[in-house]
């Protein structure tokens, strides 16, 4: 949490992992769609990239008003 | 007599074989050197396996594991979340003891990973499971505990918890 208030690390494009994969999904459920992120396999790829960041972007900016 | 008069006096064959015996003693030196260079680092791997238990695996993320219990492995992210994910299989018979002793309610359990578990990754194989269960509750200082299990192998049950940061 103190981490993610200070922004450090920030989220950075190629980032991956189980924690990647489980705001992919927490974005899902947000509404969002990310076909290219969940094509391989059905669920969500842990990968960073730009689908997720634009999702990320725009749910930032829903939230904020 | 100098040195350099005796060399020169010496046979060819006697230059050639010193010169021999002195490079495969360099030879010797770096294998030795290389082979205790690997043996320290697969002492250090080893010393790292050795510290990751199920007893510190488990104070790490606030569950105690019956006995019985094995680890199967242990991933760790440091990004913007700090997560620990563990998997650990333990006899069936104490799947239920071991969940009362958990934060998440039994009933709290829904079939599927849900967006809970990730995707899978070596030891980290949750979407392999044929009868996953699912379940999240959250933890104090803004971390959440995310619960998975597989009960379809009969008597081991394949338990997957995530404990990260929000």
């Amino acid at each position: 949490m103190e981490q993610a208030a200070m922004n450090a690390p920030a989220l950075r494009r190629g980032a991956r992992g189980i924690a990647m994969a489980i705001l992919q999904s927490a974005l899902i459920q947000a509404g969002e769609n990310l076909p290219r992120s969940t094509k391989k396999t059905g669920v969500p790829d842990g990968d960073y990239g730009e689908e997720t960041r634009q999702a990320v972007f725009f749910v930032s900016a829903v939230e904020e008003g | 007599m100098p040195a350099v008069v005796a060399e020169a006096n010496r046979p060819a064959v006697f230059v050639m074989a010193r010169q021999f015996a002195t490079s495969r003693r360099v030879l010797l030196a770096a294998c030795v050197l290389i082979g205790f260079a690997a043996c320290k680092s697969k002492g250090s791997q080893g010393t790292r396996q050795v510290q990751e238990t199920l007893e510190s695996v488990g104070k790490e993320v606030g569950l105690v594991f019956p006995a019985g219990s094995r680890l199967m492995g242990v991933h760790r992210e440091r990004g913007a979340d700090d997560l620990i994910a563990v998997k650990v299989e333990m006899p069936a018979a104490a799947w239920t003891g071991f969940v009362a002793t958990t934060p998440i309610d039994r009933a709290l359990f829904r079939p599927g990973e849900r967006g809970l578990l990730g995707p899978d990754d070596g030891f980290w194989d949750p979407h392999k499971s044929k009868n996953l269960h699912t379940a999240e509750t959250p933890l104090p200082h803004a971390r959440v505990l995310n619960l998975g299990y597989d009960d379809s192998r009969g008597s081991v049950i394949s338990v997957y918890i995530v404990n990260h940061g929000t």
